[in-house]
């Protein structure tokens, strides 16, 4: 019953952040969603590692997801901010200058 | 269904509702707000798993680091100016704002007055020396990968704050 409640929040919980990327056109709710997605990605983690009996193991992992998670928050940050300077907005649709 | 799984349901749903409500609010500090407080419950249900470090980690980097990393790119790309800010002060506003907090009251209220409720139902694997030697013996070679990618993400924030500075 416990593992099937995780199984439904992680599954909203990735629902809410495709629906997100999907469904906006702005680079800064973009990486809301990435991190969302994220979140329901360590909640999986977590469970895996109780439900195998191996929290610590689970524990490490989640710190290193942790990490690589605020690394691609902070990097997004920053080509969010230098795509808003040399454009002017933070609007996928209008970032049409870095087609290829 | 006994208590353990109402509280259970209790805190997911509170944390899906907050992840819900991150996505819907249309002002994006508000949405940072909400993002933080879907890592602060997120915190919650790591320390309850016994998931004690991951969930430090989890409330000051997530709650705390990237929620002042959002703050900086909403405010340096001037999103939040004009009619966004105009909105935070919209009575609407002011009406959900408790709101979450209201919800965490609640969830605390069902752990900690709740008779005969056992959280610790998920939590008895867990091990600080564990922990510790999976961290720092098994995975010494990730720590090396992690070092290089916090490298990276000093790099990106450098970006960041290149571009404030040519302003």
């Amino acid at each position: 019953m416990l593992l099937t409640l995780f199984v439904i929040a992680i599954v909203l919980l990735a629902a809410i952040g495709v629906y997100c990327i999907i469904a906006t056109h702005s680079m800064i709710r973009v990486l809301i969603a990435l991190e969302l997605i994220v979140k329901a990605v360590t909640l999986l983690i977590a469970a895996a590692g109780t439900v195998n009996g191996q929290m610590a193991l689970a524990q490490s992992y989640i710190i290193a997801l942790i990490i690589i998670e605020v690394v691609v928050t902070a990097v997004g940050a920053g080509i969010t901010i230098a795509a808003h300077a040399k454009n002017g907005t933070v609007d996928l649709r209008d970032l049409t200058k870095i087609k290829g | 269904m006994d208590n353990n799984t109402i509280a259970w349901i209790i805190v997911l749903a509170t944390l899906v509702v907050f992840a819900l409500g991150t996505v819907m609010v249309r002002n994006l500090l508000v949405a940072a707000v909400m993002l933080a407080l879907t890592s602060a419950i997120l915190t919650v249900i790591l320390f309850i798993m016994g998931a004690q470090i991951a969930a430090v980690m989890e409330l000051s980097v997530c709650a705390g680091l990237v929620t002042a990393i959002f703050a900086t790119t909403i405010s340096l790309t001037k999103t939040s100016q004009g009619k966004e800010l105009a909105s935070l002060k919209h009575k609407y506003f002011l009406r959900v704002l408790p709101m979450p907090f209201i919800l965490l009251v609640l969830a605390a209220g069902v752990f900690l007055l709740w008779p005969g409720m056992d959280m610790s139902i998920l939590a008895g694997n867990y091990a600080d020396a564990a922990s510790r030697q999976v961290l720092w013996d098994k995975r010494a070679l990730d720590m090396f990968g992690l070092a290089l990618i916090i490298l990276a993400g000093v790099l990106g924030m450098a970006v960041l704050f290149k571009e404030r500075g040519g302003k």
